[in-house]
């Protein structure tokens, strides 16, 4: 029970991660890779702040701020550098790794003993493992919630309509470089603010936990979309957390069969292959059709 | 002086490959005045340039020399997303103009603001709707009831109609239309040829469209222009227009 408790936090908060993909993946129509980059790098800023006795929320805030700063760097390099997107990702991403080392000092930084968002009076009095489902939760509302505004903004709409079609874009007069920027800042924001609460949930920054980031985010994008089709915008934000926790228990089920943690990363990587092939074998098998037919008896 | 013209084009030229073996000009010298209210039909074999002189006053290309002067102002360097303010589009691929998975009311939003500053201000989508739908109804009755679909559910003829009402929906200064029914079946594409027709003599937009039709072309218009190597070789304006048959056109293109 405890495990499954711990899963629904974890998949809440690491929500914040499928939220911040969505944006550049299935709005912007890219794939960015500096999310690898930028999960640590929100980690390693906020348990630095921490450590030094910064207030959490501002550590955490400060990891948004940077995680936003590191998406500024890859939209500058695909705008003005005209570097491809995937690998202006990738250059970002390489970067980081010495930008975190330089941040902690150290390759790992613990929070032992000091305060951090989950320090708050009212998650300390809640059971174990619900504290992170608690604040997982009104992180989770807020983010989405705000996302919504945002998207429903004129802003918000150029914003969309510049991944679905740049070129009609610029005709209505929406510079889809302004769009690249504000896309990516926006995205690798929520994903430095993942890596700030994931890190002082777990207790510790290291400089290696961005690798595979970029699978889980879209993991759970991915889920989430095979599990709730056909769902309007506002839904489908909501969907993406809930993508996020049942890839947690995916995860969990896994352990509990018996696999070693350290065959996640291959774990991860098939379950979204998977996923992602799913509707081509769908198609072929005509799955769906095959389905129907043994549910309808008359 | 040159007041009285909506765009001047002096000596425009566009080369591709400059310096190298491929080196190709697309338009040459060419020069042009559109007058408000100008309905200008542009005929032309492939190649010819239309779709290079279209995109060049659209901002998509710039001009490798000469000057567009537009309200005496050159505007040859400004961009295309600059442009938008005053110049609205509609191509020749029903794909190019909307924006697939938003709804029909949705991209009409987008236009109802082109060329405007887009800020942190909520939509008001709803607000707009009776007068999305009258917009519609004029051109094409049917996506007057399909307003809260995708446009990736509505078909080429009625994505091309949109199109055309976004383009119109605010009265651009000039309208470029890129052969904007080639796409469609025969139906579909008359249907919105004579829309275009009546909203451009309706709301007395200043146009320009290229057309392989020389029916259409005799058809429609104040003007027909007939570019041959990157230069207007044929000018026929107002009654000159009007005299034409389509065999003095068939015979230019012998």
């Amino acid at each position: 029970m405890n495990l499954i408790v711990s899963a629904i936090g974890q998949g809440f908060l690491w929500g914040l991660l499928g939220l911040g993909l969505f944006l550049s993946f299935r709005i912007m129509n890219t794939t960015d890779m500096t999310v690898e980059g930028t999960f640590p790098l929100g980690a390693a800023v906020s348990v630095s702040l921490i450590v030094q006795g910064t207030n959490p929320f501002l550590a955490t805030l400060a990891a948004f701020v940077a995680g936003a700063l590191a998406g500024l760097v890859t939209a500058l390099l695909i705008t003005k550098g005209k570097i491809p997107s995937l690998l202006a990702g990738i250059l970002t991403m390489t970067g980081i790794y010495s930008i975190d080392l330089m941040v902690m000092g150290k390759s790992n930084v613990s929070l032992l003993g000091k305060k951090t968002i989950y320090s708050l009076a009212f998650l300390q009095k809640l059971p174990q493992y619900f504290d992170s489902v608690v604040a997982g939760t009104i992180l989770m509302v807020l983010v989405t919630c705000d996302l919504i505004w945002f998207l429903s903004t004129d802003f918000g709409q150029a914003f969309i309509a510049t991944g679905d079609n740049p070129q009609m874009a610029k005709s209505q007069g929406i510079s889809p470089q302004q769009m690249t920027v504000a896309g990516l800042m926006i995205s690798n924001g929520l994903v430095g603010l993942c890596g700030a609460v994931v890190a002082q949930s777990n207790g510790y920054a290291d400089v290696n936990m961005g690798m595979g980031m970029i699978v889980i985010a879209l993991a759970s994008i991915i889920i989430s979309e095979v599990v709730f089709r056909n769902l309007g915008l506002a839904s489908r934000l909501f969907a993406v957390s809930l993508g996020s926790i049942i890839y947690r228990l995916l995860l969990l089920a896994v352990l509990q069969v018996g696999l070693s943690s350290n065959n996640l990363n291959l774990i991860s990587s098939l379950v979204l292959a998977a996923c992602m092939m799913l509707p081509q074998v769908e198609e072929k098998f005509r799955l769906k059709q095959t389905f129907m037919k043994g549910f309808k008896h008359d | 002086m040159t007041s009285q013209n909506l765009l001047e084009l002096t000596d425009l030229e566009v080369v591709v490959g400059r310096g190298t073996s491929e080196e190709n000009k697309i338009l040459g010298k060419l020069s042009l005045k559109i007058k408000p209210g100008d309905f200008i039909c542009l005929l032309g074999g492939n190649g010819a340039g239309k779709s290079t002189l279209l995109n060049v006053l659209a901002g998509a290309i710039q001009p490798t020399s000469g000057k567009i002067l537009h309200a005496g102002e050159d505007i040859s360097k400004e961009s295309e997303v600059k442009r938008s303010s005053y110049i609205a589009r509609v191509f020749q691929d029903p794909k190019l103009g909307t924006a697939p998975r938003m709804t029909v009311a949705e991209n009409l939003l987008l236009a109802a603001k082109r060329g405007q500053k887009r800020g942190l201000k909520l939509r008001r989508l709803k607000e707009n709707i009776p007068a999305f739908k009258e917009a519609l109804k004029k051109v094409n009755p049917d996506l007057a009831g399909k307003l809260d679909l995708p446009v990736d559910q509505l078909s080429g003829g009625q994505r091309q109609a949109l199109s055309f009402v976004m383009a119109t929906y605010n009265k651009p200064e000039l309208l470029l239309l890129d052969e904007h029914t080639a796409a469609l079946d025969p139906r579909s594409s008359r249907k919105l040829m004579e829309a275009t027709d009546e909203q451009i003599r309706a709301k007395k937009i200043t146009a320009v469209m290229i057309t392989h039709h020389m029916e259409d072309a005799l058809k429609y218009g104040n003007r027909l222009l007939v570019l041959d190597h990157g230069q207007i070789s044929h000018d026929y304006q107002g009654q000159a227009k009007q005299d034409l048959t389509l065999q003095d056109l068939a015979a230019l293109f012998d």
